[in-house]
């Protein structure tokens, strides 16, 4: 090595490996948990515009509607605007009935307007070739990609036995698709169009019509000659429109992430400058000999460079590791929440990767940077001395009190300025915890100097040892300082998750309550997302008509699209007792109830007011089953249900608009007298299974005729339907658990970091102490106290530290990224827990220093 | 036993008054903040010293002793005065320049020999040769070693040697490049006195041998026998004994 800087650092090192292996471990950790997040949120993006794309295939536009297309539309399409390249698909998800749990997407093609290789795939064959009538008429005839038929053991010739809304059925497996290296191609099955129909109960319909280039004169054409209800896409619009929805909630575990990273890049300033500050004197030394400055900062850099990649590529590792474990997580909330199935594998490539990579190394070279410059600073002769150093380092207390203040008044004025949005929010967290964090050492000297002095005048003896503890607290700031802030941060963020978590359970759990107020619910029984089926009229006059029902709420939710973004839309008959369950942000319930009923009036959710500035009496255009029309805001609801909007109107106004408002859901509203489990009993027995049939909003247009199907009544009593949707809401915050634990981890690295250092750097004190008669217990005592010291002053300050973060998370981040507000509520028990956690953390981190404290024995030099 | 050449104790004898000036100190003055007390160390210090010259410097503890060297090491900044080294005010350059200045010229050597803990011997040693690029004249650094006799110990760490030995060692550094001016704080303050005598005599062997000067602390009335010339710093003066 040339360098005689860079050779003493490497030595260092050798001499301390667990010196490096703290510092690779902060970057580690950290690293992977950005990676981790990064890597599964990209890849429920990637899944999303797959999904697109299995549909697009090598389209660029779509013409497509909030329910399934008329085949008419098809046809006038080709014959009106001459539109040849126009090609029709049919799509729809079923279930392997080989109890395999794999969900596959059915594409149906025509194979008459594009080829059943032209879904975008390059470098592709059929294995065997297939003839265009083999594909068209063969029942329920299939291609599947060779992946897929590994995956459900299948081959060429095999019949499949699936799950679809009309119940099993059974496909045959005619070609496979090999060569396809396209995640695309996963888990699809291509059919003949007629056959996919067929398949998924969409006789006469298509899900969109896929159209290649048009040129703006082509586009303004098309649009002006679609009926009300149908909209032309490009492909990036449509992909907007399913990414977006679940935007806010990736935002929020990138944030989590973040708060990892940097309680991890704050462990690796904690180590840099341990490491830096240890070899002070030696690089005094260098310096007295004719180092310069610029040879040491450039040496600095180098080592720190070095580390920061090999820590930050073991970090990538480990966090693709992380990702498989939190991508369930992920993909199962995602499920809950939003609906979505599209997600169904983690995408992992190079530049995915490289983000995170240089993340990592970026904020180690930012991190170290203070501590490298300070100590190429540092005059060679002031190097030398300790208390310099303990000076300087009160020197920079003050310094960071200043920036502390201007980080405080930041995050006040970015949490009060709502037009920051939602990075603004973030920001201010980041703001605060920072300068909550930097107070964190002059709050642990202060206390400490403070209790030291009481301490040694009324038990001199019995004392010392504890007294040594409180001293070594305050004396070796420059030490622990930002390992104390660390833990505060990881503490901080712990409680004040906890106390929103809290606070959002017990809103939730009152608006339950509210809102789910029948006594029974009743709809026919899901086997695949998004599925909603209409009741059958019968069953509804059975309920309504029945003696023990005193009322009965019948609603119907669809999709739609405000501004270009997905809402969903209710309508109800809206009985009384269900209008009690309703809250709203401000007004008159009574007045707003009468307003809803006047012409063109509907009530919409809070998170849809906030997302697009909606009060009282606006004015929005919905995209209806009719076309564009225009609503006024009668008043404005609380709503837990979706942070993307709901909008609720009369039943008789949602026909007039989207021409279907059969009920998919019925709430029962029992007699007080009433027997609910004989309710349960008896329509069961009567409607166990049923009959229905699918909406039509186009009857007039397309013909109807369908086979009947039969679908078991799904009836729930409110106490389970509430319990479900609390176990969503616990399984939505279990990926922010394993965030949490992350940073605390880093957090209690970086005390045993900073212990060790300390033990390292004292042992020229630990050699008189020995010499003055302490003893192996007391030598332990002496680190433990002092440990125990900071994590339970570092657990006090993130108490409140952590309920302001609550508070931030609640009135702006929760408001601004998913439109709710909820009841902050200070929680006793989160504050204690975390207080706790402190303690444990930092006295489990002081436990092996500990141990080299009390078994230190000196190296006796030979003469 | 002393070095056989003895020099000239008086610095006004003709011999020493035609050899060139090595330092130059004029009017320097330096303190030190201790809160919000300024504590004056040097006050006005005076100085020429000649090529060749062994200067010894006494004074009690915290009178200026080390910190005059640290000035004249451009290690520390004089808050006024000049300090000439070899025709060049060192004074007057910036941190880095002295820094450079300092690699070149100056040789030091410590109580506690200042040793840099994760180097070998023969790295400590070579470690002023490859700073200044001279990497060529290692075999003379061996050579060095071989005198001072250290050489079997020189893939040792320091920390494995003796204090006698490290002290030979750090000596060995300081004067492997052949700086023009040596400064030693108390060399032989942590040894015995069997050591520091060993010690001693051997380092102001290789200072003769080269010409050297050297501005040597000392609180051992053994050693003073053995300068040119005998200063004391008295009240952040410096006056001849």
């Amino acid at each position: 090595m040339r360098s005689p800087t860079l050779l003493t650092s490497w030595r260092h090192f050798q001499r301390h490996p667990w010196q490096l292996l703290l510092l690779l471990l902060g970057i580690l950790i950290g690293v992977a948990a950005v990676t981790a997040v990064d890597l599964v949120n990209q890849s429920a993006r990637e899944s999303f515009r797959l999904a697109n794309e299995q549909l697009l295939g090598r389209s660029r536009f779509q013409i497509n509607a909030d329910t399934p297309l008329p085949e008419a539309l098809y046809r006038r399409l080709r014959t009106e605007l001459a539109l040849s390249e126009a090609t029709p698909v049919v799509s729809g998800f079923v279930n392997d009935g080989l109890d395999k749990a794999i969900l596959l997407r059915v594409i149906g093609i025509d194979p008459l307007a594009g080829a059943p290789l032209d879904q975008g795939f390059d470098g592709v064959r059929l294995n065997p070739p297939l003839g265009l009538a083999q594909l068209m008429t063969t029942r329920h005839g299939v291609i599947l990609d060779s992946r897929t038929a590994n995956q459900l053991e299948v081959t060429v010739g095999d019949s499949i036995p699936i799950v679809t809304k009309k119940g099993r059925q059974t496909i045959s497996v005619l070609a496979l698709l090999e060569g396809a290296d396209d995640p695309r191609s996963n888990n699809l099955l291509i059919m003949d169009i007629g056959q996919a129909q067929q398949l998924l109960g969409l006789t006469g319909r298509l899900s969109q019509i896929n159209l290649t280039d048009l040129d703006q004169q082509q586009q303004h054409r098309i649009r002006a000659w679609l009926p009300s209800g149908y909209r032309l896409q490009t492909a990036q619009q449509q992909h907007q429109s399913t990414v977006g929805l679940t935007d806010s909630f990736h935002l929020n575990l990138t944030a989590l992430s973040f708060l990892a990273l940097m309680v991890g890049l704050l462990l690796v300033y904690n180590s840099t400058h341990f490491s830096l500050i240890q070899r002070q004197p030696m690089f005094g030394q260098l310096r007295a000999l004719g180092v310069t400055a610029a040879e040491v900062r450039r040496a600095l850099l180098w080592e720190t460079l070095a580390i920061a990649i090999v820590g930050s590529l073991l970090g990538v590792l480990v966090g693709i590791a992380l990702a498989q474990l939190l991508f369930g997580l992920v993909v199962q909330t995602i499920d809950d929440l939003y609906l979505s199935n599209n997600i169904n594998r983690l995408f992992i490539s190079v530049p995915m990767l490289l983000k995170p990579l240089l993340i990592g190394t970026g904020g180690c070279l930012l991190a170290s940077w203070p501590s490298i410059r300070q100590l190429a600073r540092i005059p060679p002769r002031q190097s030398q001395l300790r208390y310099q150093q303990e000076q300087s380092a009160a020197r920079s207390n003050r310094q960071q009190l200043y920036l502390a203040g201007c980080l405080l008044a930041s995050s006040a004025l970015l949490a009060v300025w709502r037009g920051s949005g939602l990075i603004g929010g973030f920001i201010a967290i980041a703001a605060l915890l920072l300068g909550l964090a930097l107070m964190t050492p002059m709050l642990v000297a202060g206390i400490s100097r403070l209790l030291s002095a009481p301490a040694l005048q009324r038990h001199p003896n019995r004392l010392a040892i504890w007294r040594m503890a409180l001293r070594d607290c305050y004396r070796n700031l420059s030490r622990t300082g930002v390992a104390v802030m660390a833990l505060m941060i990881a503490v901080a963020a712990t409680i004040g998750m906890a106390v929103m978590i809290d606070s959002f359970r017990s809103s939730l759990e009152g608006w339950l309550q509210q809102r789910l107020n029948a006594d029974l619910y009743l709809r026919l029984q899901r086997e695949l997302p998004g599925q909603a089926e209409a009741l059958p009229p019968e069953l509804i006059a059975y309920v309504r008509n029945h003696q023990a029902v005193r009322a009965v709420a019948s609603s119907r939710r669809i999709a739609s699209s405000l501004n270009g973004r997905r809402v969903e839309v209710f309508s109800s008959n809206l009985p009384e007792p269900m209008r009690r369950g309703y809250r709203f942000t401000e007004g008159d319930p009574d007045t707003i109830w009468k307003r809803l009923y006047k012409q063109d009036h509907i009530l919409i959710s809070e998170p849809l007011a906030n997302r697009w500035q909606l009060a009282t009496n606006d004015r929005i255009v919905l995209q209806t089953g009719s076309g564009l029309h225009s609503f006024t805001v009668a008043g404005i609801y609380l709503d837990y249900g979706s942070d993307n909007g709901r909008i609720l109107l009369p039943e008789t106004r949602f026909k007039n608009h989207w021409g279907d408002a059969r009920p998919t859901t019925l709430g029962v509203y029992l007699k007080p007298s009433a027997d609910a489990d004989r309710i349960i009993a008896e329509l069961q027995q009567q409607f166990g299974r049923l009959s229905n049939q699918q909406p039509n909003p186009l009857s007039n247009q397309v013909s109807n005729q369908r086979p009947r199907q039969q679908q078991p009544l799904e009836i729930r009593h409110t106490a389970r339907l509430l319990q479900k949707s609390l176990q969503v809401f616990e399984r939505t915050f279990r990926i922010t658990d394993v965030l949490r634990l992350l940073a605390m981890g880093v957090a209690a690295i970086g005390i045993l970091g900073a212990l060790m250092a300390l033990q390292l750097e004292r042992q020229g004190e630990l050699h008189t102490l020995r010499s003055l008669g302490l003893t192996p217990l007391e030598r332990a005592k002496l680190l433990l106290y002092q440990s125990g010291w900071l994590g339970l002053l570092a657990g006090l300050i993130a108490i409140p530290s952590g309920h302001l973060l609550a508070w931030l998370l609640i009135e702006v981040i929760h408001l601004r990224a998913f439109g709710w507000s909820m009841i902050y509520q200070p929680s006793l028990s989160a504050a204690l827990l975390g207080l706790l956690l402190s303690v444990a953390a930092a006295l489990l981190a002081s436990l092996w220093p500990a141990w080299r404290f009390a078994r230190y024995r000196p190296r006796l030099q030979t003469e | 036993m002393l070095p056989s050449s003895q020099p000239c104790l008086d610095h006004k004898c003709p011999e020493r008054s035609q050899a060139m000036s090595i330092l130059r100190i004029n009017q320097l003055h330096k303190s030190y903040r201790n809160g919000q007390d300024l504590l004056p160390i040097l006050q006005g210090a005076q100085l020429e010293m000649h090529e060749g010259e062994i200067l010894m410097l006494l004074g009690p503890s915290g009178s200026g002793k080390s910190t005059l060297l640290n000035l004249i090491a451009g290690i520390d900044e004089a808050d006024s005065g000049q300090i000439e080294i070899n025709g060049t005010r060192v004074t007057d350059l910036n941190e880095r320049d002295r820094t450079l200045f300092r690699r070149q010229h100056i040789g030091t050597i410590y109580q506690f020999f200042n040793l840099i803990p994760t180097l070998t011997v023969l790295e400590n040693i070579l470690l002023p040769l490859q700073l200044n690029g001279r990497m060529g004249e290692s075999k003379q650094a061996l050579q060095q070693m071989q005198r001072l006799g250290i050489e079997h110990r020189k893939q040792l760490f320091p920390e494995q040697l003796s204090g006698g030995e490290q002290q030979r060692v750090a000596i060995c550094r300081a004067l492997t490049h052949r700086p023009a001016l040596l400064l030693a704080d108390e060399p032989t303050g942590s040894l015995d006195l069997e050591s520091a005598n060993t010690v001693m005599q051997l380092f102001l062997e290789q200072v003769h041998e080269y010409g050297q000067s050297l501005v040597l602390v000392t609180h051992n009335p053994e050693i003073t026998t053995m300068a040119n010339r005998i200063l004391r710093l008295d009240k952040g003066q410096l006056v001849a004994v």
